[in-house]
Formats: C-alpha cells, sequence, structure tokens
C-alpha cells in the first residue's frame, strides 16, 4: 500500500534523496532534499530537508508540483589527515557485533541510524584505537538485544568458544544492546568455561550518533581490558558514573542494568567491579578473586539452553492461574522473584504445591535486587520451603533465569536442584559485602 | 560615513535569539532560572565530532577534540535534571513555547509549516551536553513593518531553539559550564540581509524585540537577548559575529566590522596590483631562520630557542606594509594571522616584518631575515617561535591566511566584545551540520491549531501603547520607553496597587532610574519584581518618601536585603509611622469589645502581641509599650 505522499511523489518521477522545488498553492516555493519519513510523520506530510540543513514537513495537499533541480554545490570538507605511526607488538582483539546502538552509524541523508562494523569503519571513527590494539570485527547478527532469545546466548557462545579456540587473540569485545546485556553476559559466563582470555561485553546508553556518546569510552576501554588487563572472565565493561572518567568492569553473572537511560546504569550487585579503567587506559584494581590470563588454559563449551524456565515475579494479589499455565505450558523450572527475604503470598502455597508435585522446580530469588534470600525467618518463608522451593541465595533473579535455562539445556532436570544451589563461576557470594549498594570508586 | 556604508554595499542580516520565560525548558519541566550561586553536581565529559554528511569530520570540531578538552559541567539540582545532563532522552517540546513561536510566526507573516522537524545542530565546544543544539524550524518568510525606516524587513526563518549552557570558565583544555542555562527555549528571528546601516540595524533589533515582548512571554535581564549579525559588504563572503548582547554594541559591532572589512577589501586591491595571486602564496617559501636570532635579544625567542624551539618563516611576496596596516581601529592583518595560528596550534602570537625592528629584534636581525630569503621591498617575512612541529604548523596557517587575503574578507565566525570589537572564532561551519533529532516524534500544526493561534494574536506593540497613553495619562515617549524596558507588567501591576502614586512616575523609575542603575553598574537584571513593588508600597502607604525610592532599590540590590531592612538601614522611615501606630491602637480599642473588657494588664500584653506581629522588627518594642501605656492609661482615666 503506497500512501498519498509516495503517490504524489511516484507521479511526479521524483524519489526520496532527490533534489526538489516543490511549489505550493499560496505561491511558495521550496528547495531542498525529499527525505524519508520519520515513524511518527503524519501521513499527508512530505518531508523536505532545506538548504539550510533544516527539516520541514508541508501538507502534500498544498503541494501544486514537484520538479526536480539543480542541487546546490557543496564544498568539499576539509578531511583531516592523521599521520600517527602505529605502534608495534599490539595485542590482538575481535570485536564481535552482536548489535545495539554502540556502533551504529547515522545516514546523514536519511536520518536512518545503520549497524554496521567493518574495521575500517570502526578506525574511522575511533582512531585511537589504532594505538591499543590490533583490531579484527566480526559481526555474528545485528539485533536490538530485547530481541535475543536463548537460541542466540548459545549461538554467541560457540562463536566466542571457536575465536578463544583459535589462540588468535588476546582478548574478545563483543558489542551488545544494554537492554538484555546482563542476561548474555550471565549466559557466557555458564556457557564458556575455563577462559585463557578475557571476553568483554560492552554497549552503550546514549546513542553512538551523538558527540556525547559513552559509546566511544566505552569501547576503547573495553578493548583495553581484553587486550591489556590481567584477567580471564567475561565481564561487563561500562560507565562507572555519568562522567567520562572511568569505566568499571563487572563480573558477567553479578551486574545489572538498574536505570533506563544514565551512562552508569550497570551496577554490580552485592559485590564491587573486578576493576576500573580510567580515561587515560589505567587500570585500578578493586578485587582479587578473579581468573587470571593463561594463553595455554583450554575453554569448555556449554552451549545449550533450554525455554522451558520462567522468570516470574510476584506481587500482592498475583493470580495463581499463572502459575497453574506455566505447568500447562511445561514449564520445568521456575525463578519466582518474591518479596523481601524471599516470600509469597499465602494464597499462592497451595498452586506451589501443586506445580512441586508435578515435577516443576521453584527457586526463590527477591525483587529487593541487593540482598540475599533466608527463608528461614518468617514462617511464610519457612512454610515454602516445606512445599520444595528452594531459596538461591544472593544470586540475582536474571542470572538464576539464565543459570536454570543453561542447566536444564546441557544437564537436564535431574541435575537442576543441585546445579543450581551449586555456586558454579561465582554467580552467588557465600559472603555478603559491606560495600555493595554504592559505586565503589 | 553613511555614504560610504552605500559605496561599500553593506549589507546585514540580523539573527536575533530572545530567551522565553513558560515557566518551563523546552524539553524537560526544569524552571528556566539563572541562578546566581554555581554549586551543584560536578561531571566530566569528552565530547566526539561525530562524521558530517560528507562522511567527514568537521575540522573545528575535530580539532577542538584533538586538543583533549575536558569539560566540567555543574549541574543545579533545583534547575536542571537528567535531561540537560544528557542522562535521559527529551521530554515532549514545551507546547506554550511552541504556541509562542508559532504567534510571532503569525504575526510576522511567514508561513508555517505543517509539521514542525526537531533538528540536532552538531556543536562540539562543549556548550550542549548533548553535543548538539536542538532547533526546528516553525515559520519561512514573512516580513515585519518597521516604520521608523518606513520600509518592510523581511524574515528568512523563524526558529525553536534550546539554549546552549552558560559559560562559567576556560583554562587551557579544560572548560566549565553550568546547566542553568541550558534548554531554556528561545526563538530565533532571521531576517534578509537588506539592513544597509548600525543605525537600520538597531532599529530592527528594536522592533523585532517589541514584537517577542508583545507575546507575554519574553524573558528580561541581561543575555537573555542575542544577536548574531551576519555582514558582508560588495557581495563578498559573508562573516558571521555571534553573541551581540545589547543594542548600543550591535551598533559599535557593526562599524567595526564594516571597517575591518573594507580594510581587508583595500589590502586585497593593493595585493592584486602587486600581482600577488593565490597560486604564489601557496608556494611561499618556508625556512627555518634559528640561525639569524642565535644571539637576539628579545626574550621570548631567546627562550624558546633555548627550549630547543625553533625560529620558522615565510615569506610573503607583496605583503609589506599591509600586514601591519590598520583596518579597524588597532586591528590589523597581523593579528589576524595571530588570531589564525592562535587557534590552530595554541600559539600566543606570531612576527612579522612591518611591526619589526621592535620587541628586541634589530634592524640587523631583520636585514639578514630579509636577505635570507631574498625578500623585495614590497615582500613582507612573518615568523614564529615554537617547538618545531608546532612552528610549521603556525606558519601553514599564515599563509591559510594569507592567500584568503587575496579575496578580501574571508568567511569565517567570529565573536564580539562589550566595546564592539570581533575577534576570530572558528571557520565557518559548512552549511548543515544537521540531523534529525529522532528522539521527539514531528509535531503536526494542524489548521485548528493555527485558528486557535490566530484566537490570540500577538498585540501590535503600537496599540499597547496607545492604551497605556490613554489610560495613564503618560507621554508616548516614556511609554516606549517602558515597552522597551520589559516592565510593562509591573508597571500595571503597580499603577494597580499603589493608587495613589502618579503612574508617571511609576513610569519614568522603571523605564529611566531603574536603566541608570544599571548603567551605573548594579545589577538590575537580578532584582525580584517584588522587591520594587514593596518599595512602591511603602512609598504608597507613607513608609518613607518619593525620593529615597532610588536610594532604597539600590541598598536592596547592593546588600541582598528587603525594603524594610533597607529603609530602617538608611533611616528612611517616616517619623509620623509611630503615630500611625498610635491611632491603630485606639482604633483596636474602640472596634473591639473582646479586647475592652479584658483587665488592664493582660490588655497590654494583647495589644503587645497585635502591634508587634506587624511591626516586628521595624519598631522598638520599647516604645510601643510606652505608647500602649499611654493609651491605655488614657482610656482608664476618660
Amino acid at each position: 500500500m503506497t500512501n498519498i505522499v509516495e503517490y504524489f511523489l511516484k507521479k511526479k518521477g521524483v524519489n526520496i534523496g532527490d533534489y526538489v522545488e516543490v511549489y505550493l498553492m499560496d505561491g511558495i516555493k521550496y528547495k531542498g532534499i525529499i527525505m524519508p519519513k520519520h515513524e511518527f510523520s503524519k501521513p499527508e506530510i512530505l518531508v523536505l530537508k532545506l538548504d539550510n540543513g533544516y527539516n520541514i514537513g508541508i501538507d502534500i495537499n498544498k503541494v501544486l508540483d514537484i520538479r526536480k533541480a539543480e542541487a546546490p554545490e557543496i564544498s568539499p570538507g576539509v578531511s583531516v589527515e592523521e599521520e600517527v605511526e602505529k605502534p608495534e607488538d599490539l595485542p590482538r582483539v575481535l570485536v564481535m557485533g552482536v548489535g545495539g546502538t554502540i556502533l551504529s552509524k547515522v545516514d546523514y541523508t536519511t536520518g536512518a541510524v545503520r549497524s554496521a562494523v567493518s574495521t575500517e569503519e570502526l578506525l574511522s571513527i575511533l582512531p585511537e584505537v589504532n594505538q591499543i590494539a590490533e583490531i579484527d570485527t566480526k559481526i555474528i547478527m545485528n539485533k536490538y538485544s530485547e530481541h535475543l532469545t536463548p537460541p542466540d546466548w548459545s549461538k554467541i557462545s560457540k562463536e566466542i568458544y571457536s575465536a578463544i579456540s583459535s589462540r588468535k587473540y588476546d582478548g574478545i569485545v563483543v558489542l551488545h544492546g544494554t537492554d538484555t546485556l546482563g542476561y548474555t553476559a550471565a549466559a557466557v559466563s555458564f556457557a564458556v568455561q575455563q577462559l585463557p582470555i578475557p571476553v568483554v561485553f560492552v554497549g552503550s546508553q546514549r546513542s553512538s550518533d551523538r558527540p556525547s556518546s559513552d559509546a566511544a569510552l566505552n569501547l576503547i576501554s573495553a578493548i583495553r581490558v581484553a587486550g591489556y588487563a590481567d584477567i580471564a572472565e567475561v565481564v561487563v565493561a561500562m560507565h562507572r558514573d555519568t562522567s567520562d572518567e572511568y569505566i568499571a568492569v563487572h563480573q558477567g553473572t553479578r551486574v545489572r542494568k538498574n536505570h533506563t537511560s544514565r551512562r552508569d546504569a550497570f551496577q554490580s550487585i552485592d559485590t564491587t567491579p573486578y576493576m576500573l579503567v580510567d580515561s587515560d587506559g589505567e587500570f585500578k584494581i578493586l578485587r582479587n578473586d578473579f581468573r587470571r590470563r593463561d594463553g595455554e588454559r583450554s575453554p569448555i563449551l556449554y552451549p545449550k539452553f533450554s525455554r522451558d524456565v520462567a522468570l516470574v515475579k510476584f506481587y500482592p494479589g498475583f493470580n495463581h492461574n499463572i502459575l497453574l499455565s506455566l505447568l500447562h505450558n511445561g514449564v520445568k523450572a521456575v525463578i519466582l522473584e518474591g518479596t523481601g527475604l524471599g516470600h509469597v503470598g499465602e494464597y499462592l502455597f497451595e498452586t506451589i504445591g501443586l506445580l512441586v508435585n508435578n515435577g516443576v522446580h521453584i527457586y526463590m530469588t527477591s525483587q529487593c535486587i541487593w540482598g540475599r534470600v533466608n527463608m528461614n525467618v518468617y514462617d511464610t518463608g519457612r512454610f515454602l520451603r516445606k512445599l520444595g522451593v528452594i531459596p538461591l541465595e544472593n544470586i540475582i533473579s536474571e542470572t538464576a533465569y539464565v543459570k536454570a535455562s543453561w542447566v536444564l539445556g546441557n544437564f537436564g532436570v535431574k541435575e537442576l536442584d543441585v546445579m543450581m544451589t551449586t555456586n558454579i563461576v561465582g554467580e552467588a557470594s557465600p559472603r555478603s559485602p559491606i560495600k555493595d549498594m554504592r559505586r565503589e570508586p | 560615513m553613511k555614504s560610504e556604508y552605500g559605496e561599500y554595499g553593506l549589507k546585514i542580516g540580523l539573527e536575533i535569539h530572545f530567551q522565553l520565560d513558560t515557566g518551563r525548558k523546552l524539553f524537560c519541566r526544569c524552571p528556566p532560572e539563572i541562578l546566581e550561586s554555581v554549586e551543584g553536581l560536578h561531571f566530566i565529559r569528552r565530547l566526539r565530532p561525530t562524521q558530517s554528511e560528507l562522511g567527514q569530520v568537521d575540522p573545528a570540531a575535530y580539532f577542538e577534540f584533538k586538543k583533549g578538552l575536558v569539560i566540567e559541567y555543574v549541574a543545579p539540582y533545583e534547575s536542571s535534571c537528567l535531561v540537560e545532563m544528557d542522562e535521559e532522552p527529551p521530554h515532549p517540546i514545551d507546547r506554550t513555547a511552541l504556541e509562542t513561536v508559532v504567534r510571532i510566526a503569525q504575526y510576522m507573516r511567514s508561513s508555517i509549516v505543517d509539521e514542525v522537524h526537531v533538528m540536532r545542530k552538531i556543536v562540539v565546544d562543549g556548550s550542549n551536553t548533548t553535543g548538539f543544539q536542538r532547533t526546528a524550524i516553525i515559520g519561512l518568510g514573512g516580513y515585519i513593518r518597521v516604520k521608523e525606516l518606513d520600509k518592510n524587513i523581511p524574515i528568512q526563518t523563524i526558529c525553536l531553539e534550546e539554549e546552549a549552557a552558560r559559560l562559567i570558565k576556560r583554562e587551557g583544555n579544560k572548560v566549565s559550564y553550568y546547566l542553568d542555562r541550558l534548554g531554556i527555549p528561545l526563538v530565533e528571528i532571521a531576517t534578509a540581509p537588506v539592513i544597509h546601516s548600525p543605525d537600520e540595524a538597531a532599529v530592527v533589533a528594536l522592533s523585532i524585540g517589541r514584537i517577542v515582548s508583545a507575546t507575554g512571554f519574553k524573558r528580561r535581564g541581561l543575555g537573555s537577548v542575542r544577536q548574531d549579525i551576519n555582514i558582508s559588504i560588495l557581495d563578498g563572503n559573508i562573516v558571521e559575529v555571534k553573541g551581540v548582547q545589547k543594542i548600543t554594541q550591535l551598533k559599535k559591532v557593526i562599524e567595526f566590522e564594516f571597517k575591518r572589512q573594507v580594510g581587508l577589501h583595500k589590502i586585497s586591491e593593493v595585493l592584486k596590483e602587486r600581482g600577488v595571486s593565490k597560486e604564489s602564496i601557496s608556494g611561499s617559501p618556508v625556512k627555518d631562520v634559528t640561525e639569524i636570532f642565535s644571539n637576539t635579544r628579545n626574550k621570548i625567542i631567546r627562550r624558546n630557542i633555548k627550549k630547543g624551539g625553533k625560529v620558522v618563516g615565510v615569506l610573503l611576496r607583496g605583503f609589506s606594509g599591509l600586514i601591519g596596516m590598520e583596518t579597524a581601529p588597532g586591528y590589523r592583518l597581523g593579528k589576524e594571522f595571530a588570531e589564525r595560528v592562535r587557534f590552530w596550534t595554541g600559539l600566543k602570537g606570531i612576527f612579522h616584518t612591518d611591526e619589526l625592528p621592535g620587541y628586541g629584534i634589530t634592524q640587523e636581525e631583520v636585514d639578514s631575515l630579509r636577505e635570507f630569503f631574498e625578500a623585495g621591498e614590497s615582500d613582507a617575512v612573518v615568523f614564529v617561535v615554537a617547538p618545531e612541529k608546532q612552528a610549521y604548523e603556525a606558519i601553514k596557517r599564515v599563509i591559510e591566511r594569507a592567500i584568503e587575503a587575496v579575496d578580501g574578507v574571508p568567511s569565517e565566525t567570529r565573536g564580539s566584545r562589550e566595546d564592539g570589537t570581533t575577534f576570530y572564532m572558528r571557520p565557518r561551519p559548512g552549511m548543515a551540520r544537521m540531523y534529525p533529532e529522532t528522539d521527539i516524534p514531528p509535531i503536526r500544526l494542524t489548521s485548528k491549531f493555527l485558528e486557535d493561534m490566530r484566537e490570540k494574536p500577538v498585540k501590535d506593540p503600537s496599540i499597547t501603547i496607545a492604551e497605556i497613553v490613554a489610560e495613564h495619562s503618560i507621554n508616548e515617549e516614556l511609554a516606549w520607553k517602558l515597552y522597551d524596558s520589559d516592565y510593562i507588567d509591573l508597571f500595571k501591576k503597580i499603577v494597580s496597587e499603589a493608587k495613589n502614586l502618579s503612574a508617571s512616575f511609576i513610569a519614568s523609575f522603571l523605564a529611566d532610574t531603574l536603566k541608570y542603575l544599571e548603567r551605573e553598574g548594579l545589577d538590575v537584571e537580578e532584582v525580584d519584581d517584588q522587591l520594587i513593588l514593596d518599595a512602591f508600597k511603602a512609598v504608597e502607604s507613607g513608609v518613607t518618601e518619593k525620593e529615597s525610592l532610588m536610594d532604597i532599590v539600590t541598598y536592596c540590590i547592593q546588600n541582598n536585603v528587603g525594603v524594610d531592612t533597607a529603609i530602617d538601614k538608611l533611616g528612611l522611615r517616616k517619623i509620623s509611622d509611630i503615630d500611625n501606630i498610635r491611632d491603630q491602637i485606639e482604633k483596636l480599642l474602640s472596634s473591639r469589645d473582646d479586647l475592652r473588657n479584658l483587665p488592664k494588664d493582660i490588655l497590654k500584653k494583647r495589644l503587645m502581641a497585635i502591634i508587634m506581629s506587624e511591626y516586628r522588627g521595624r519598631v522598638d518594642p520599647k516604645e510601643i509599650l510606652g505608647l500602649i501605656d499611654e493609651v491605655v492609661g488614657a482610656e482608664d482615666n476618660g
């Protein structure tokens, strides 16, 4: 179906991107380039980019005629020549593209944002990367992170495993949308174990088409971690605070997006980041409980993820039929995000008992985000435990969901309870550190 | 001089920005308040130039970035939020600001766009946390009638924009901005380049300002209006002068710029006569002449050479006498070379043979320099001293600027100072460093909406004047002054609340006295309307004399105190005040039975409480006590 504007343009033999003269009924004439429509632009509107760079919307019903015209000459801009010697013996880093806006580019004629990561493009946008590492790039998919599913985690894990196994790289950087970045980082933490080199997930909160984007510093710092830091873990590198000063390197299973838009949305939960990278590239180590680099170490791959897992948030008035529908849809494990220390309303007890008796494994995390569940303190907790609900310490709900999916996918339902309550890659911490909620320098 | 403007075809276009006070910012709900203190959350950012339409980086922007410009922002908690910090997408546009600009466009008979598309104009000097300014065209074309000139001035565009952050300081490669101003709505009105003299420009600027005032949403105060001037002569390149705040400054800037451009034009004519071409300049010999200055007495050169710096020079054929020639007062081509060099390399200055010998550089040194370059009589040598790389870069920029001199006036963006002088800021940005602000959906301006706006048209300022003259019997000249002072609303308020004072007295205080105080250096802009109202009320209620008004307001502003305190500190309170209180006590006793029947000691306490609650801090309690004794005692006897 074409709309009125498209119809009109077609009739006049002009296309989007053409330089035209638009004649209006009241005698006014505009000159400019016909632009593609913004999604929310009204159907009868023709969008024109004037010579002064502004876009305006013109009601097509007022247009008498459109004619192609000679575009004014645009004086070529000055290109910035950059002759900098490239140091030798730089570490080699693979920049793997999954999606998100971190390296999206704006098409300046249309205003459309497209993701494009070739090595050349990356280096043209961030020339200083040339001084830091030898870069290879590989786009394995191009999805906004809300569209990713467990099969995508499998694919990403396999790609990472094979890149590591090639022994060509000193580190891997994964460009990823931020919405579900924490989930994927947790997934890869479980799926690719015994890493010899770091795998650094990175995203950007403020789109990379703006000069103020956090993308550049995040990515440069991620490349520095991948190339130089003495760590071999799955980590997430994002702004520590609103300033372009420090990038926090979070543990992949213990990091969560806690703000919709701020640069420092990602926070380590119940722990501190492994380290910080400052804007000059200096590392500041904050913890010592991480695996060091060892090129000889061989990674182990467990790439499967099951979709028979549900992450369910309890709230007052929760309808027990929702739980029942999980049972009817073949869900084998439920992460129940309870209140406080790990509670749900008594009106759900019967249904929970029913689910457990029908072989559904139910695990408890807390919607408080920070802190450990403890189901021994109150009657409700004790009763839920008696029903068969298993508390998951201070593992964050999203990681618990990923973990259950991973255990089911690779080891089957009979390993579930044991593995869910075993700390596999540091996803739960036996100690509750005093420094947690704050962003520690 | 007048005819000279015509002779050189002086053409001026104005781009005037007015801050709008709609109670909020354009893309968030923060109050549009300019704060006195610079307090709040500090944070650091670095802006990276994005690639332009042509896949190339804006060189000026890239240069700023390469210099490692560190931007510090201070975000006040009361008047900025995550939107100003660029930590949250913009909220929907302020409808009142949009309506105001549409009304202005309707008044100016501009063609209003059917759908508003907000754009991002790239600015990476740090003045916008995002790295761009959000701006949208609302109207195209139209005109204003300027009675004083008896002509119509065509309007090119009417835009709605967000204001930039306020510069606090610039130190080395660190610049600090305050975010109180960022995001305040601005209307930008651009005239066609049809203005031909500084006086005309002033009249046009004033006329446009009056129309914006008439919307009722023009912000007042220093910095609330800024004019950018596009100025050219002889159909040559356009120079954009930024940030002119006052009308008096506007005239001076145009005069200065005109002289400078005429001077540059004359230089270009001499160059052509001497057969100098762009090609010949670009091939100018550049040489290391450090050797010549190995024993110089010039301290800067000596110190730099000692540190390993080089003296690098260029022979500019045909430039002798032109580099040192005054173009505008105190301004020379040599200065333009230096400004260019400073912008690109950070070097503080250059040397050229037009001003030598001097600065400790001897005739001998100049001679050997000329000899070394084989300079002829009409040739000049320009040189710098700096670390080698920087020195060659500087000379490259000198050659670049010298080439531009062949054409006369280069197209560039210049800054302006209070005294009217201008200075090189940066190359004029290429035309469309703009792309759509995808976070703001396009806004359809329906015919219904435009009809609604026509229901509340911008009132012609001359009608407002006629009304004021008729209603308050003040003369027209004073009425215009009042109008231009932007105190009309306050005037009306005072007139209605202080009915016993003459309207002319109120008007001339607002229009003349406050302006006078401002000229005297008082920060009148920061004064709260309420304070002035209080001062007038004090006069009206007989607390103080009419003649004291200026002293009281001055004291209040200087000491940041209220009217009452000022009156007391200045000793301007009328003595008769005490008599008023006596009257009041007597009135209380006669009108309130509940008081009269009280035992005397209780009655005195009650009276004291009533009186003090009204006059606390303004009277001596002992005096009141005496007064009560007097009145109550008298009662008893009677």
